[in-house]
């Protein structure tokens, strides 16, 4: 495919994933950081927030199907999800950690549980977006061309 | 008065579409630059578009007599000639001089009549020069106001006579006086040459039409109206006060009005000659032609690079090793003993800023060491040689210097892709603007921006991508940055650096970083207690080290907390 169209499909995804609302300007960001001496920054930084997420959530679903809930793990966990989430511009996962943070101080089970569903499902979402996001990326380069720049966002 | 309101609106509107063609031509040229233009003309061409551009721009402003006079003004008359001296085997070297023509780039006066001027006088120099070089030089100094004959500073003995022309002006006799002597600013342009000279009975009479030096043993042509050509543009430009033909070439000096500098932004083509303090970077140089070396070396010293210069590219590798060996010892002494303690496994820390080393532990001593730049003609000799000497260099430099190469690339040979992704071609002769990019990649003249080169940054944060992001944006700032997971093992690496620090035999403590960021909220021993314990080691040493304490709760009960544990 030519690398105008790869590059103009690239700019037109970002911005949609800006508009719905799945990214940040946090994560413009991060993709300013990348330059020439270090072309893999995005996709490290990347990887590592979907390796770190999956294990706070396996930990959670493990904590949450216990038949008593250790809330103080929860409350231990989860903050770190809403943290590294932000770090990388993870608008949506952020969002749904905050309310399920709320829920686990009123030490409800059910809705504690209702909230990991709802953290699970934008996590799996935001993953999805990343990859295609990323896989783009790694097309432009091989076609020979630059990872173009969006303008300045939120 | 509806003339020159519909002057003006109409000057707008060619403003508004050259502008418009410009910046089109420059987009284009990022296409074709991009794409890789491998040998085409095109990017070629479009300089001289955007040359031509400019010049309408100068003839509109001339009809406005509100012209620049810029500093691509010089260059792109010197661009223009270099490839006809070239084919002659004659250099055409724009002169960088001392840089005094940047610092008074915005003035007013007639652009088009000067480029003529430059121009005719290039095409002479060219034309009646068989080998060596031509120079073309400017340089700019407030004028003294006694007229009388001046000696210029050069060898070559050039004569001018002062005296000066008023530029009329619509204000009042003694308002135009008191700016006219505060604005002034004198410009010379010389251009010299090889060739044969002018033999002194002809000086003068050289500038009336139809003269032409005689001696044509060698068929040289001209129609003998150039210099004429210059004599009336002289008589006819304002501000244009005299010119002289000496022995070695003609100058003229201008008396031009400059227009406040400080009142705007340079352009991004001007150098900015404010040096920072001193970073102790060096320049390698090895260029084909000994006179444009010369000059570069004068301009560099004047501007206060270090600036060590090869004649022939068999010198290059003992050159660079020398260099090198010198960075290399004055990073080591600073080092000291420390290179005796204990190698901690690159393990131990999830991401270590200090690729290549054993010694993870902060140094108080080791510092920046230097920046190198080299640039180097392609012409000089076999480019496998050269590239090996380069990457010779570049391996086991210290990682305290940093080391950018420039390649001139007159021949256009070079396979940019094949070079590593941080050197810089340039095909075009280095001087104007390619020269002042060359300099700006030196960190004392805005070149790639480490502000914290040097500085020892401990961060603590459980988020491990708040921790990469954070490492990584003060590595790419010059820091040397210790990451810790939480609280209890940032405690642990700052007494363990403080203890260090200490054994190193100094009489004063030395600070093991210079900043500490911590995340309040952090498993095993969060921020706050971390703080408050570091605050309390750093008591019996006496130092205090500032923190610089990261939470996202907004004003509350938290932050009151974090308040009260840190006296």
């Amino acid at each position: 495919m030519e690398v105008d169209q790869l590059q103009r499909s690239f700019l037109e995804y970002t911005t949609s994933l800006f508009r719905e609302g799945f990214l940040d300007g946090q994560f413009g960001q991060l993709q300013m950081l990348q330059d020439e001496s270090n072309p893999d920054f995005v996709v490290e930084v990347v990887s590592l927030f979907f390796e770190d997420s999956q294990r706070i959530l396996n930990d959670l679903s493990i904590t949450l199907n216990q038949q008593n809930v250790d809330y103080k793990k929860i409350d231990a966990n989860v903050p770190q999800l809403k943290g590294s989430s932000s770090s990388i511009g993870a608008q949506r996962v952020r969002n749904a950690c905050i309310a399920f943070r709320n829920f686990c101080e009123e030490q409800n089970a059910d809705a504690c549980r209702r909230c990991l569903q709802q953290v699970k499902q934008e996590y799996l979402l935001v993953k999805e977006k990343l990859e295609a996001l990323i896989r783009l990326e790694q097309q432009i380069v091989a076609a020979g061309g630059a990872i173009p720049m969006l303008n300045e966002f939120s | 008065m509806n003339k020159s309101l519909a002057f003006a609106s109409a000057s707008h509107d060619i403003r508004a579409s050259l502008a418009g063609i410009n910046g089109l031509i420059e987009i284009c040229r990022n296409e074709v630059s991009k794409r890789g233009p491998l040998r085409s003309e095109i990017p070629a061409n479009q300089l001289q578009m955007e040359s031509c551009t400019r010049d309408l721009l100068g003839i509109l402003n001339s009809i406005l007599d509100t012209s620049k006079i810029e500093e691509k003004l010089m260059e792109d008359v010197v661009d223009l000639y270099h490839p006809v001296g070239t084919k002659k085997g004659v250099d055409v070297i724009l002169d960088p001089f001392d840089g005094s023509v940047t610092k008074f780039s915005r003035v007013r006066g007639d652009r088009g009549k000067l480029k003529q001027i430059l121009s005719n006088l290039l095409s002479n120099a060219v034309k009646f020069t068989s080998n060596g070089h031509v120079v073309v030089r400017v340089w700019a100094k407030k004028p003294s106001l006694e007229s009388g004959i001046i000696t210029s500073n050069k060898s070559n003995s050039i004569r001018c006579l002062l005296c000066l022309f008023k530029i009329q002006r619509a204000y009042s006799e003694s308002e135009a006086t008191q700016r006219e002597t505060n604005n002034r600013v004198e410009f010379v342009f010389e251009v010299n040459d090889t060739g044969k000279g002018i033999p002194k009975e002809k000086q003068k009479s050289v500038f009336e039409n139809y003269v032409q030096v005689k001696e044509t043993a060698l068929g040289q042509e001209g129609t003998g109206f150039g210099l004429g050509i210059v004599q009336s543009l002289v008589k006819h430009t304002r501000g244009i006060v005299d010119k002289e033909a000496g022995e070695r070439g003609i100058c003229f000096r201008a008396d031009i009005e400059s227009i406040s500098h400080d009142s705007f932004r340079h352009s991004g083509t001007s150098l900015r000659t404010h040096s920072l303090k001193n970073e102790g970077s060096q320049v390698l140089l090895l260029i084909d032609s000994p006179e444009r070396s010369t000059l570069l070396q004068g301009f560099m010293h004047i501007i206060g690079i270090k600036v060590h210069v090869v004649k022939q590219y068999e010198q290059l590798s003992p050159s660079l090793k020398m260099i090198k060996r010198k960075l290399n010892l004055s990073y080591y002494s600073s080092l000291g003993k420390s290179t005796t303690s204990s190698a901690r496994s690159k393990k131990e820390f999830p991401l270590s800023a200090l690729e290549g080393t054993d010694d993870v532990l902060p140094n108080p001593r080791a510092g920046y060491s230097g920046f190198v730049l080299i640039v180097i003609d392609t012409s000089v000799g076999l480019f496998r040689h050269i590239s090996r000497a380069v990457a010779e260099f570049k391996r086991d430099l210290s990682e305290n210097c940093c080391s950018r190469v420039v390649w001139l690339d007159s021949l256009q040979g070079l396979d940019e892709d094949n070079l590593p992704p941080l050197d810089l071609v340039i095909s075009m002769p280095l001087h104007g603007s390619r020269l002042y990019q060359t300099i700006g990649l030196l960190p004392e003249f805005g070149g790639k921006k480490k502000p914290l080169l040097g500085r020892k940054v401990l961060v603590a944060d459980d988020d491990p991508i708040g921790r990469t992001i954070a490492t990584f944006v003060g590595v790419q700032l010059g820091a040397s940055i210790f990451p810790c997971e939480n609280g209890e093992e940032a405690l642990k690496l700052f007494c363990k650096s403080l203890d260090e620090g200490n054994h190193v035999g100094a009489s004063k403590t030395l600070l093991p970083f210079d900043c500490i960021l911590m995340d309040c909220e952090m498993s095993v021993m969060n921020g706050v207690e971390a703080m408050a314990r570091i605050r309390k080691a750093e008591e019996s040493y006496g130092v205090r080290i500032p923190i610089i304490a990261l939470t996202a709760h907004k004003k509350g009960q938290e932050i009151d907390n974090i308040f009260c544990f840190i006296t």
